[in-house]
Formats: structure tokens, C-alpha cells, sequence
């Protein structure tokens, strides 16, 4: 009767079923506690753990100082440049209304350190086909260390609402 | 059973009262203009959000694509603001004095105080709305900074706060004094542990939410020069996660209620679905981490802490409860003599009382739908998989919409007889109303959640990407899911429209006193 | 009551809750299984 006061003596042991029950879902939430450490040593694939702080300017010097270096080619009616960096393993994408930039050229088989931030408001990293997303802010440099396994075009899409041309940001990553 | 006060237990209170003549209950006056009230303006702002829910679904469904990119992300803030925010608190602080004023028969302590707080309310829904509509903030229900709102929006957003904060702060009082004057005997009822479950988390819920609004502000008005956004979204989401769970701890508080009006269910065990809610109150904070799983700057121990330890001993309440509520209809239809097969007592449920079926489906969307894709949100190598896509829209339209929405609902039908004491309008169409309903939004999350597992991304007006400078092709099964919940969409709305007609039509019957308990023959 | 559940007070809850708890332990299995193919973030 949960909408009238209980009997005056409430506090019962729980029933043999209430035992059951409750014993199996604190097991549960036992195991999935050490399925943490499982699964950061078993699976192939983990969060991201490096992060600095950076300012916005800082970090357009440092990504506009690699397009520069390593850019081969345009693309699209805005131009957005096309980078292969050719070995060196300190990457730059830079996150901003509403484009990722540069277009990267990647080789499978490589460690990289890719370097994601925003310049301007928050975005959402978001890799397709392979669905691997990140929440990226201004003023943190995310370092994600990783390396390519698969070749093949990738698409970059936003998925953190950026005001209103928010759709039309998108940017790729090929694997080659 | 109900302890009945005697009369002259109120002699020299100011307060009036009634007995109700269907469960012998007492009903402060006070009490119940306010509920009357707050109930009411709850259900504008679900009419509102459901209208906006209408045209954002028809815009996401690609081949009616209605509306333009900036009213599309104008109506979702829109939309996340009415349903999430104003809907919820509203119905919420209706709940609240119902549970402390008429289930304990006490009097409601600071009346003037409580119309203050449905004022602030008001006034901060009615500036969010207008400012949101007149495009002044096209910034989400999450507002992340640096994304800019009017200042305007930041103060409507506080000012519903600190009304919400005088809701609680009431609703605890109250008991408090009920608890002094010796209004109830022994324990207080489980609803209204549930409902102090909810009223302390929306505290501290309010608290953080506080924290992460007022600096901002500041920075929108110029006192301070920036807001940092890795702080304001820790922030941010120890409210607007934990928020979540004082909609849950409300639900769980009415779905026990439902059971006990539609069967007679008894707690299986008092102790053990006490004990459930005070793991919500302990842990649901820290769990709300979850949210920042893929943020740069928070150490992966943090993370990791806040999304095991913490978040399954909050999981461990929601798995009591799952087995608790069920099992208590069970025993009652047992005990009522309905024992055959394992499910015999299911079949012969009160199929035909629409808070039933409410509380039912509420059950299984919640229980099997809504809770577990977002239970498993919790692991950081899936929360990789699954951030920021319409995924997580998927879960938590399962959870609020299928699973409190509904439960709302459900009891609005017991509500609007006993409290409103005017009979339900369309009866008819009442029974269906939980059906059409609860389908329409288990599909449209269902959709929702297959289309983020394949990429889609949430809070987006083209995932086709047709006018971006570099093409995207999602996977070609992606349109069907999109239809899939556009359709589920049409169905939501139409539950959604017949409980606005229902609730409205009976506004306007007569008045007369409630003779059942059960909403269609009162 | 009858003989087949003498002793238990609400076996088509427990049913319905084991139920819940294959489902999600396929969530997650299920889910970390289709994680460990794509790329290596480690």
C-alpha cells in the first residue's frame, strides 16, 4: 500500500526471492566493476587520454604552421586543404564553424598523435563509418593516439550542435 | 490502511479542508489549488513542446524535411526546454505538494510562499519560451558555452531554478511540520519516500545547475571574461543528468502508487525499496559523469570512478525496483486469486483502467528500453561508440518520454477525478490513449537508437549532408530508421494530442465529487 | 495456490527480471564486440 503508511514494523528481512534477486544484481554491478579494468585490457580500442590546455590562437599557429608544411593539394568550392604528413606522427585537425580542416592523408600501420581542438565553439568528432566520437572544446588540445588499421575513406562529421550551419560541417580522413 | 485524522486535529489552522469520499483521504484547499495549478501549466508546457516535437520529427524525417535549419534547431531548444525542464518540474511540483499535503493529511506549510515559487516559475518558462522563439537563443537545452544566448535565457533558466529550489524546500517542510503535528502515524507512505527521494536530489541537482548558470551569465553580461566550457559541462551535467533522476525517483514513487490504486500491491518488502531509493540520493551524482566520458581535460581515473562504482550502485536501486514493483502486482493478483501459469496474474490484470496500462508500458519501455542503452552508456569503450549520435536521443526519449511522460500520464486519470473532482472527458478514448501513446514513442526510440548505431548524429537537420563542401554518404538503411521514427513520431503526438483533449475536455465538465477509485466510472 | 509455485511468492516477476538481466548482458557484450574491431585507439 505505498500511498498509506506502512505497518508499524517495516523493517523485515528480505524474503528467500527478494535474495535471489538482489544477490545477483550486486554480483552484477561487482563484476562490472572489474569489467572496467577487463575491458581497457582486452578490447582494441579505448578512450582517449591526453589532453592539454591551449589557447584558441596557439592552437591555429601550431595547425596553420603544419597545413603549410605538408599540404598537397585543395579541395571544394572553399578550398580545404589536403595534408599528407608524410611520416610525422604529431598530427593537426583543427574543429571550426563549420568545417574540419585539413582534409588528412593517412598511412595504415602508423602510430599517430592526432591533435583535435576547436577554435571557436564545441564540436563533436565524429568518425564514420566506424562511428567513433569525441566532444571537443575550445581551449583543450585532444591528443588521441592512435593507429590506422584499415584502409579507406573516412568521413568526419559534427555531431555537437555548432549554431546554425551545424550540418554542414563535415571533413575526411583517408587511409591509404 | 489510511489513518483517518480526526477532525479536530485542524481546529484553529487557517487551513480549509475536505474529505475525500472515495479514499477517505484529507485535502488541504490550499494544497489543492496549488497542485491544480501547477498541474495545469505542466500540461500547457507538454502542449508546447509537443508541438515543437511535431515539427522537429517531421523535419528529421527526410522525405517530409518541413522545416527550415534555423527554426529546426530554434524548436529543438525549444522543445528540450518545455518537455525536459518545465513539463517534468511543473507536474513534479504538483506531485510533490499531493504527496506532502494529501497522502500524509497534513496541512501545507508557506502557502504564499508556494505561489511565489509557481510565479518564479512562470515567469522564468514564459522568458525562456519568448526568448528562444523571438531566436535570441539557438543554443540547445544545453546551452554549452561558447555558444551564445541572450542574458535573458540564462535568467529565465535560474529564475524556474530558484522557484523549483522553493518547491522542495516547501515539500520538505511540510512533512517536516505534518511529522510534528503527528498528521500520519509511524512511517511516511513509500510515494512520498520516493517523492523526498526526488526532492533531495533536485537540491543538490538545482544546486549544480546553479553553478554552472550563474557564472555564465556573468560572462553573457561582460562581468566575467570567459566561461570555461571542460567546467561548465561538469557542471552542467551533475544538473542536467541528475534531473533525469529526479523525474526517475517521481516515476518509481507513481508507478508504486498506480499499483497500489489499479491492484492493491503491497511493497514486497518496505525496507528493501527504501533502501533502493537512498542508493539514488548516494550515487546518482557522481554516475552523472558519464556524460563526459569522451571530454578532453578529466583524468580517466575520474572517469572511470564516477562510472563504475558510482553509477552501478545507482543501477543496483533501478534493478530493485525493476524486480520490486512487478513482483508487488504479482503477489496482489496471486493473492486476488489469479494464480495459474506463470503469467496468469498479467492476463488477468485491469486491462481496461488506463492508469494500468500507463504504469505497464511505462514499465517495459523504461525497464527494457530506456535503462539498459543507457546503463551500458556507462562503459567508456561504448560511450565512444555511441556520444553525441542520436543514440543517446534514443535512450533518453525511452526513459522520459516512454517511461515518466507515460507514468505522468497515467496518473493525471486519477488526479483529474480526486483532486479536480470533475469526471474524465472522451472516456472512450482514455483506453487507448497509453497504447497510442507508449508504441509510438518505443518506435520512434527504438529508430532512433539503430539510426545512432549506425551514425546519425542528434540535434542535426540534414543527415544527408546535402550542401556541405565535403560529401558524406551514411549507410543506405539509415533512411529507414529515419522514417521508422518520423512515423513513430505521428504516433507519440497522436497519444500525446488525445491526453491534451482529455485533460482539457474534463476541465470543462461539470463538477462533482469522485464515486470510484477507478477513473472511468468516477 | 497452486502446487507448481508453492514457496515462491512472484515467479513471472523473476522470469520477467532475468529476462532484463540477459538483456543487458547482451547490450554490453554485444556492444563491446562490434567496438573491438574498429580501429586501434589504445
Amino acid at each position: 500500500m505505498a500511498i498509506f503508511t506502512p505497518e508499524r514494523n517495516w523493517w523485515k528481512p528480505l524474503g528467500r526471492e527478494e535474495k535471489l534477486w538482489v544477490g545477483i544484481a550486486a554480483v552484477w554491478c561487482v563484476f562490472m566493476f572489474f569489467m572496467l579494468f577487463g575491458w581497457y585490457y582486452l578490447g582494441t580500442q579505448n578512450l582517449p587520454t591526453v589532453a592539454r590546455r591551449i589557447t584558441t590562437a596557439q592552437y591555429k599557429t601550431l595547425a596553420d604552421a603544419f597545413v603549410t608544411k605538408y599540404k598537397v593539394g585543395e579541395e571544394g568550392a572553399t578550398k580545404v586543404p589536403v595534408v599528407d604528413p608524410k611520416g610525422d606522427p604529431e598530427i593537426y585537425l583543427v574543429a571550426q564553424k563549420w568545417q574540419w580542416t585539413p582534409i588528412l592523408i593517412l598511412e595504415s600501420g602508423k602510430k599517430y598523435n592526432l591533435h583535435v581542438s576547436s577554435i571557436d565553439v564545441q564540436h563533436g568528432f565524429s568518425l564514420q563509418p566506424i562511428n567513433i566520437n569525441l566532444q571537443i572544446l575550445p581551449g583543450y588540445d585532444f591528443i588521441v593516439e592512435f593507429t590506422p588499421t584499415t584502409k579507406g575513406e573516412y568521413s568526419l562529421i559534427c555531431n555537437e550542435f555548432c549554431s546554425i550551419g551545424h550540418h554542414l560541417m563535415t571533413g575526411r580522413i583517408t587511409v591509404k | 490502511m489510511a489513518a483517518v485524522a480526526t477532525p479536530n486535529v485542524f481546529s484553529g489552522s487557517r487551513n480549509e479542508y475536505r474529505v475525500c469520499p472515495v479514499t477517505t483521504l484529507k485535502v488541504d484547499a490550499a494544497a489543492e489549488r496549488l497542485i491544480i495549478w501547477n498541474a495545469v501549466t505542466a500540461i500547457v508546457a507538454l502542449t508546447l513542446g509537443g508541438t515543437y516535437a511535431l515539427l522537429i520529427g517531421l523535419t528529421r524525417w527526410p522525405d517530409v524535411h518541413l522545416l527550415s535549419a534555423p527554426w529546426f534547431y530554434r524548436l529543438l531548444t525549444a522543445h528540450g526546454m518545455n518537455m525536459l525542464v518545465f513539463w517534468m518540474v511543473f507536474f513534479e511540483a504538483a506531485g510533490l505538494y499531493f504527496g506532502a499535503c494529501i497522502l500524509l493529511n497534513a496541512r501545507l506549510v508557506g502557502v504564499k510562499l508556494a505561489w511565489v515559487a509557481y510565479a518564479l516559475m512562470l515567469v522564468g518558462a514564459v522568458m525562456v519560451n519568448y526568448i528562444i522563439l523571438a531566436g535570441e537563443a539557438d543554443v540547445m537545452f544545453s546551452a554549452y558555452p561558447p555558444l551564445e544566448a541572450s542574458p535573458l535565457f540564462y535568467i529565465g533558466y535560474i529564475l524556474f531554478a530558484v522557484g523549483a529550489i522553493l518547491v522542495c524546500c516547501i515539500f520538505i517542510a511540510t512533512i517536516l511540520v505534518a511529522k510534528k503535528e503527528r498528521r500520519y502515524e509511524g512511517s511516511m507512505p513509500l510515494a512520498v519516500f520516493g517523492l523526498l527521494t526526488a526532492a533531495i536530489i533536485a537540491l543538490f541537482t538545482l544546486a549544480s545547475g546553479a553553478i554552472a548558470l550563474i557564472p555564465t551569465l556573468l560572462w553573457r553580461l561582460g562581468i566575467i571574461p570567459a566561461m570555461d566550457p571542460g567546467f561548465y559541462r561538469v557542471t552542467f551535467w551533475g544538473f542536467g543528468h541528475s534531473a533525469q533522476q529526479v523525474n526517475l525517483s517521481a516515476m518509481i514513487a507513481i508507478w508504486y502508487s498506480i499499483a497500489t490504486l489499479t491492484v492493491g500491491a503491497k511493497p514486497v518488502n518496505e525496507k528493501l525499496s527504501r533502501f533502493a531509493f537512498v542508493f539514488y540520493i548516494l550515487f546518482i551524482n557522481l554516475g552523472s559523469m558519464h556524460h563526459l566520458l569522451v571530454d578532453p581535460g578529466l583524468a580517466s581515473v575520474t572517469k572511470f570512478f564516477n562510472t563504475s562504482y558510482a553509477m552501478y550502485l545507482a543501477v543496483l536501486g533501478s534493478l530493485i525496483h525493476a524486480y520490486s514493483i512487478p513482483a508487488a502486482i504479482e503477489s496482489a493478483m496471486r493473492a486476488k486469486g489469479y494464480n495459474k501459469g506463470l503469467f496468469g496474474w498479467l492476463l488477468n490484470a485491469p486491462w481496461k483502467e488506463p492508469g494500468f496500462v500507463s504504469l505497464i508500458l511505462s514499465m517495459a519501455i523504461f525497464g527494457f528500453i530506456g535503462g539498459p542503452t543507457g546503463v551500458v552508456l556507462g562503459a567508456g569503450q561504448l560511450n565512444l561508440l555511441a556520444h553525441n549520435t542520436w543514440r543517446i536521443t534514443g535512450h533518453f526519449h525511452a526513459t522520459v518520454v516512454g517511461g515518466t511522460t507515460l507514468a505522468f500520464m497515467g496518473f493525471t486519470y486519477y488526479v483529474i477525478p480526486l483532486v479536480f473532482r470533475r469526471p474524465l472527458f472522451a472516456k472512450p478514448i482514455v483506453i487507448w490513449q497509453p497504447w497510442v501513446y507508449g508504441i509510438g514513442v518505443a518506435t520512434m526510440s527504438i529508430a532512433m537508437t539503430l539510426a545512432g548505431t549506425f551514425g546519425a548524429p542528434r540535434r542535426h537537420w540534414d543527415v544527408t549532408f546535402t550542401n556541405a563542401i565535403i560529401p558524406v554518404q551514411l549507410p543506405s538503411l539509415m533512411n529507414l530508421f529515419l522514417t521508422l521514427a518520423g512515423i513513430g513520431t505521428l504516433l507519440a503526438v497522436t497519444g500525446g494530442i488525445m491526453y491534451v483533449v482529455i485533460c482539457v475536455g474534463s476541465l470543462f465538465m461539470p463538477k462533482r465529487e469522485a464515486r470510484s477509485l477507478s477513473p472511468l466510472e468516477a | 495456490m497452486e502446487k507448481k509455485h508453492s514457496g515462491w511468492e512472484a515467479p513471472g516477476t523473476m522470469v520477467l527480471v532475468f529476462l532484463l538481466f540477459i538483456w543487458i548482458a547482451f547490450l554490453y557484450f554485444g556492444n563491446w564486440v562490434t567496438l573491438s574491431q574498429a580501429w586501434g585507439m589504445r
